[in-house]
C-alpha cells in the first residue's frame, strides 16, 4: 500500500491541529462552541495575503525565496502581522458581540451568535476579495522523495516543522507561564480563579488573541499548500471540532493529536474510498468519540 | 495598630434585585481578631461572606477594607487589596497539581517573593510538601481544605474569609484546622469564619455575630454568647436545660 496518505494526512492534520487549539481553548474557557472560528482561519489567510502584496510591493528584492521554499521574507513578515491582526479581530468580535451576551445569555445563545458572526464575516470576506481562489505563490514545487514511496514538498516540510515549533511554544505557555496557569484555572473553575486573583476578562482576551493568531497560522498554511478562498475556514470547521473533541476539550496537546488523527484518517479515506467521502470521516470521528469517549483522548472526565 | 480592618455598613445583597438575602447587615472586625459568623441554615451566612469577597451583588450599603471602599470592587481586585477567601466547596483546582494551585496564587506577587511564599506554605502545611506534583483532586477532604487555605494565604492577605471550613471534616481534623487557624491568626492575619459548627467556632473565635433571616440577631464576645443559654436554644436547637455548646 502506498504510504503517501501519511504525509498528506500529517500536513492537513497539522493545520487542523493548529486551528483546533483555538476551538478547544474557547470551548473550555468561554464554555461555548464558537462556529465563527473557521472564519478566523480564512480572515487570517486573506490578511496575510493582502499584507504579502504590500510587503512585496515595497521590497527591494522581489524574487527572493528561502532556498527551495516557494516563499521568502514578505510572507514571514506578513504572517507575523496578520497573526496579531487576526487575534485582534477575535478580541474585537468578543467585545462587540460575545461579551455582551456572556452575562445574560446561555451557551445556546452564544452558539447561535457565533453562527451569525460566521455568516457575516464570511460574506464580508467574499465581498472584499470575491469568491475566486487566490494564491500566495504560483510557483510549482517538486515533491522530494523521503523514503517508503512518500514524497513531500519543501513547503510542506517547513509547515510541519513550524507546526511543531508553534505547538511546543503554546504547550510551554500553557504549562509554565502565569497566563497559561490562569487560563487553565478559568477553564476549570472561573469563580475560584477570580478569588485567586485571576483577572478573568484578561484571560478571555488572551484566549481570543491566541486562538485568532493560531487560526491565522493555520489559514496561511492552507493558503500556501492549497489555495485561499472565503469558504476555506468554513470547510475546516467540522474537522476542527472533531479534532478538539477527539483530543479532549481544553487540552492543547489533545487538539494537536486530534488534528493529526483526523488529518491522517481523512487522507486514508481518500486513498481507500475516494475523495467524495473525505468530509464524512471527521463527522464519523466526532460522533464516535461523543458516543464512546466524550472526554476525548486527553480530556478530563467531570 | 488596632482598629477595624473590615467595616460592613447596612449591607443589602443577594442574587436577585428586589429579593435581597442580606437585609441591612452592619458589623466590623478589628485587626488581629477572629470573628465567627453563626446562624441557622438559610440565615445568609455564606451570602454575607461571598458578598464581602465580591462574588454576590450588593444592592445597598458599604464595605470598607483597611479604610478603602471595596463595595464595587471585583473579586480579583480584592485579592490584591488584602483579602483572602476560602469557599466551602470547589475550593481547589482539582485538575492541577498542588504546586500549580499554589503557583497560581503566587503569580500576583513580585517574582522575587513567589518561591519563598510557596515554601512558607509548605512549612505551615507539611502534608502538601510531600507530593507537590499530586493532582489536587486526589487529596482527602482535610488536605484539600489545607491546600485551599494555603492558596488563600499565599498573597499575604490581611483578612482571611473562611466559609464553613470545618464542613465534612472529622472532629480530629476540625481540631487540627482550628490549631492552624490560631497559628495563622498569631501571624497577624485577621479571620472571619462562617460556621455551622457553633461549638468549634465559639471555642476558637474572639467574637461572634449571629445572623438570622439576613439580619444580625446577636453580637458579642464568644465568652458572653457561650454563657447566654437563650441564644443556644433559639439558634442552635439546644434544649432549655442543656448547655449552649
Amino acid at each position: 500500500m502506498n504510504l503517501q496518505f501519511l504525509a498528506d494526512g500529517l500536513v492537513m492534520g497539522a493545520m487542523i491541529g493548529l486551528g483546533a487549539i483555538g476551538v478547544t481553548l474557547t470551548y473550555a474557557i468561554l464554555r461555548f462552541a464558537n462556529f465563527a472560528h473557521g472564519e478566523f482561519i480564512a480572515w487570517g489567510a486573506y490578511i496575510a495575503l493582502a499584507l504579502t502584496g504590500v510587503v512585496g510591493a515595497i521590497a527591494v528584492d522581489k524574487s527572493s525565496t528561502f532556498g527551495s521554499l516557494s516563499f521568502g521574507w514578505p510572507i514571514i513578515l506578513a504572517a507575523a502581522v496578520a497573526a496579531v491582526l487576526t487575534g485582534g479581530l477575535a478580541v474585537a468580535l468578543d467585545l462587540c458581540l460575545f461579551s455582551r451576551l456572556r452575562n445574560r445569555g446561555n451557551a445556546i445563545v452564544m452558539v447561535i451568535a457565533s453562527f451569525g458572526a460566521s455568516l457575516a464575516l464570511r460574506n464580508l470576506l467574499e465581498f472584499l476579495f470575491t469568491s475566486q481562489p487566490a494564491y500566495f505563490s504560483q510557483k510549482i514545487q517538486m515533491a522530494i522523495p523521503i523514503g517508503a514511496g512518500i514524497r513531500i514538498t519543501p513547503d510542506q516540510l517547513f509547515l510541519l516543522g513550524l507546526t511543531m515549533v508553534l505547538f511546543i511554544l503554546v504547550d510551554s505557555f500553557m504549562v509554565h507561564s502565569a497566563s497559561g496557569r490562569a487560563m487553565r484555572a478559568v477553564a476549570e473553575n472561573p469563580t475560584l480563579a477570580k478569588i485567586s486573583g485571576v483577572n478573568v476578562d484578561k484571560v478571555i482576551r488572551t484566549t481570543w488573541m491566541l486562538g485568532g493568531a493560531l487560526a491565522c497560522a493555520a489559514g496561511i498554511m492552507v493558503g500556501l499548500t492549497v489555495q485561499v478562498r472565503p469558504y476555506m475556514g468554513f470547510d475546516l470547521l467540522l474537522p476542527l471540532f472533531a479534532a478538539a473533541i477527539l483530543g479532549g476539550i481544553g487540552s492543547v496537546r489533545g487538539a494537536v493529536a486530534g488534528g493529526l488523527i483526523v488529518g491522517i484518517s481523512e487522507a486514508l479515506a481518500v486513498r481507500l474510498v475516494g475523495a467524495d467521502y473525505r468530509a464524512a470521516i471527521a463527522f464519523l470521528i466526532l460522533v464516535t468519540v461523543l458516543m464512546f469517549r466524550p472526554a476525548g483522548l486527553f480530556g478530563v472526565r467531570p | 495598630m488596632k482598629g477595624p480592618i473590615l467595616v460592613v455598613q447596612d449591607l443589602q445583597a443577594g442574587y436577585e434585585r428586589g429579593a435581597p438575602i442580606l437585609r441591612g447587615v452592619s458589623f466590623d472586625i478589628s485587626r488581629g481578631e477572629m470573628l465567627a459568623v453563626l446562624g441557622p441554615n438559610g440565615a445568609g451566612k455564606s451570602t454575607l461572606i461571598r458578598a464581602v469577597a465580591g462574588l454576590v451583588t450588593k444592592f445597598a450599603g458599604e464595605v470598607r477594607l483597611l479604610g478603602k471602599d471595596i463595595t464595587s470592587a471585583m473579586a480579583h481586585e480584592l485579592v490584591r487589596a488584602g483579602l483572602g477567601f476560602v469557599p466551602q466547596t470547589d475550593n481547589v483546582f482539582t485538575h492541577m497539581p498542588i504546586s500549580d494551585n499554589l503557583r497560581l496564587a503566587a503569580d500576583i506577587l513580585p517574582k522575587t517573593e513567589r518561591r519563598s511564599q510557596i515554601e512558607s506554605m509548605y512549612g505551615l502545611f507539611p502534608d502538601l510538601a510531600r507530593r507537590p506534583q499530586l493532582e489536587a483532586g486526589r487529596l482527602s477532604g482535610g488536605q484539600r481544605q489545607m491546600l485551599a487555605i494555603a492558596r488563600a494565604l499565599i498573597p499575604r492577605p490581611q483578612l482571611l474569609l473562611l466559609d464553613e471550613a470545618s464542613a465534612g471534616l472529622s472532629p480530629k481534623l476540625v481540631g487540627e484546622l482550628l490549631v492552624k487557624l490560631r497559628q495563622i491568626k498569631a501571624q497577624g492575619v485577621t479571620i472571619l469564619l462562617v460556621e455551622q459548627n457553633a461549638k468549634a467556632a465559639l471555642g476558637a473565635a474572639d467574637r461572634a455575630v449571629i445572623l438570622n433571616g439576613g439580619q444580625i440577631a446577636h453580637e458579642g464576645s464568644c465568652a458572653d454568647l457561650l454563657r447566654d443559654r437563650s441564644i443556644g436554644q433559639l439558634f442552635f436547637g439546644l434544649k432549655p436545660k442543656g448547655t449552649v455548646v
